[in-house]
């Protein structure tokens, strides 16, 4: 079923140089127990996608518009104090650096804890004990003595699995996890990808896994939507998009990654250039008109600096947004 | 450069303890094992990578090379002259042959410096006799080199994005002529795709140049993808080291194994993924015997008794493990 559903959504804040278009027009959504990876460079607005569905957005200096429905129930609209509810309850949040999303001057135990307190009305010694549960659960060894340890006194791998804690405490239908383990060693990573994963089994959460990683999208998610200049340009099953992308941008991404060859294979002594996308990532104080990735496509012609490409679907479910897509027999 | 087989770079018994205060009473005075006894060499025109964890001393180390710390213990000597006995003057002149290029492209340049000043400060201070016109003729040059157009010796570094940065960096890395260039985790804060123009940049610039790396980064991607040898670090100390190609294929110390197999792939095979437990241990206070052994899925009694030395494996491969 359905629990997370984003249409069209668009994103843009005010600034002194102009409006900044960091989502325009994205749409997807995400059934219960599955992983959709958002997948994108700096500036492509994974992670202002993210923020809008928390309700993160400083109402200040930036709108939503569009439409954001949790199991249904609209949430674009929502007045912060329905919004509160949401978060921790509905949704679960992991952010990249866990020194800065936990609280410095309370133990951890007391953070996993104020989530039964809000959230489900425990008394104190009951959310205590539910918080220890909650750690051991994310593999802490000695819960009952590090629930009484401040942040500062864990490692980076140990926060994370605080946070973790903390994001799934309530048993929220949706887990948001942006960047969750950038921050991280990638031998601590396999450990907080590997838990995620089996935590996601147990609780039957669907995970929006925001990235920019391409192996962990790999490892990690069901599907994968491929974000550019604020839009989706791709988005497919993880195997269809790696295995057979229609999009340049993405086939761009996906050779400019310097994998390490551990095949047992030919000896390949000669170690080719690594495949670069020329140019930059354009503008987003300005609307884009056509293709946003045209000014650094080699396929591109003249309707693709004039008319603005459309994510249709290309085979089951494998969707992209070209005008020329790369065709496979 | 012309030095024959004789190394350009040779590091020999490196240590680097960082004292701790102990408390208030500060009674007995503890240490940070950063770097414990570490050897290794480079030779012209190579690029040699350190690759470990946070805490694995690799950072140190290239500040080291670099003298902006004194080593505890242990000697380097550039160009077969012992870094740490020279004078302030002779290692002024010294340095402009070995240089560096930081992480953070927008931390480490003087953000009130024209890009022009950033890059021929280097050059006036390693050719004091170079006059405008041939300075100007040499900047020209390495900004074209590095791939930023000609006028941006006129701008500023906040109109550039990071990876335009980098290229200023590595710019003014060149410029005093140098012939090693430690670069520590030079492209790790960049977007993948400039990430690759970098890289392919450096690798001409090599060709071109003859430049040596000591590449310091936590990617095993991409140092696989530039390095001509490899060596792994685990708290302070080199558990293998070897040809690329025998480090990515051939791994022989069940460190590397495990690092090398938590790396996410495209095509992950489900082979068995070895998962590491546990986390690296305080190198206040290292595990005796091999410091791994916490971890280490094969770990015997001998292990945690004596310390293993890094040894021939086969070839130029060597590696500091009993059960190998």
């Amino acid at each position: 079923m359905t629990i997370l559903r984003v249409e069209n959504l668009r994103t843009h804040f005010k600034t002194p140089r102009g409006t900044v278009r960091a989502v325009e027009g994205v749409s997807f959504s995400i059934r219960d127990g599955e992983t959709l990876a958002l997948v994108g460079e700096s500036g492509s607005g994974k992670s202002v996608t993210s923020l809008s569905i928390m309700g993160l957005i400083d109402s200040r200096i930036g709108t939503s518009n569009g439409s954001i429905t949790l199991d249904g129930r609209e949430l674009l609209g929502l007045s912060e104090n329905e919004m509160e509810k949401v978060r921790g309850r509905s949704i679960g949040m992991i952010f990249q650096e866990p020194m800065s999303s936990l609280n410095p001057v309370f133990t951890v135990g007391w953070q996993v804890a104020e989530m039964f307190r809000l959230h489900r009305g425990a008394s104190k010694a009951e959310a205590w004990r539910e918080a220890v549960k909650m750690l051991e659960l994310v593999g802490i060894p000695a819960p009952e003595r590090r629930a009484q340890e401040y942040p500062h006194q864990l490692s980076g791998g140990m926060r994370q699995r605080v946070v973790i804690a903390i994001a799934l405490a309530c048993e929220p239908s949706v887990l948001i996890a942006d960047e969750p383990t950038t921050a991280l060693d990638v031998t601590t990573q396999a450990q907080i990808l590997d838990l995620i994963r089996s935590l996601q089994t147990r609780l039957g959460s669907a995970v929006l896994l925001i990235t920019h990683d391409l192996g962990v999208v790999a490892e990690t998610a069901d599907r994968v939507a491929v974000m550019y200049a604020g839009s989706i340009v791709e988005s497919g099953n993880v195997r269809d998009v790696i295995d057979r992308p229609r999009h340049p941008y993405t086939q761009g991404l996906l050779a400019a990654v310097p994998e390490i060859s551990d095949s047992d294979g030919a000896e390949l002594e000669e170690r080719p250039l690594l495949k670069e996308i020329p140019g930059m990532v354009p503008s987003l104080t300005r609307e884009i008109i056509g293709c946003a990735f045209a000014s650094r496509c080699d396929r591109a012609r003249d309707n693709c600096h004039a008319i603005r490409p459309e994510l249709r679907s290309m085979t089951n479910s494998h969707n992209a947004a070209c005008h020329y897509p790369t065709e496979y027999a | 450069m012309s030095q024959g087989t004789a190394p350009l770079l040779q590091v020999k018994g490196l240590k680097k303890y960082f004292p701790v205060s102990n408390g208030i009473l500060g009674s007995r005075k503890r240490y940070v094992r950063a770097v414990d006894g570490v050897d290794f060499d480079i030779t012209s025109g190579e690029t040699f990578s350190l690759v470990g964890e946070s805490g694995s001393g690799k950072s140190t180390i290239g500040r080291l090379v670099m003298r902006l710390i004194e080593p505890t213990a242990g000697t380097i000597t550039f160009d077969g002259r012992n870094v740490e006995s020279l004078s302030q003057r002779e290692l002024r002149s010294l340095r402009s042959r070995f240089q560096m290029v930081f992480q953070d492209p927008f931390g480490s340049l003087n953000p009130r410096m024209r890009v022009g000043d950033i890059i021929a400060e280097p050059l006036r201070n390693a050719h004091p006799d170079l006059n405008e016109g041939a300075l100007r003729e040499r900047l020209a040059d390495l900004l074209d080199r590095v791939g930023m157009p000609k006028d941006s010796a006129d701008r500023y570094p906040h109109e550039f994005s990071g990876g335009q940065r980098q290229r200023i960096s590595i710019a003014r890395a060149l410029a005093p002529g140098a012939d090693l260039i430690v670069c520590d985790e030079a492209v790790s804060a960049l977007d993948v795709s400039v990430k690759a123009q970098v890289i392919n940049l450096m690798r001409r610039l090599q060709d071109e140049l003859g430049v040596a790396y000591l590449f310091i980064s936590h990617d095993l991607g991409i140092v696989d993808h530039i390095s001509d040898r490899v060596a792994v670090l685990y708290l302070g100390q080199l558990v293998e080291v070897g040809p690329r190609a025998e480090i990515s294929r051939r791994p022989a110390h069940p460190y590397t194994k495990a690092l090398i197999s938590a790396v996410p792939k495209l095509h992950p095979q489900r082979k068995t993924r070895q998962i590491l437990v546990g986390e690296v241990p305080n190198p206040i206070s290292p595990p005796s015997g091999c410091r791994f052994n916490t971890r280490c899925p094969l770990a015997k009694d001998i292990c945690r008794q004596s310390v293993p030395t890094l040894r021939q494996y086969d070839g130029t491969h060597q590696v500091a493990c009993h059960l190998v």
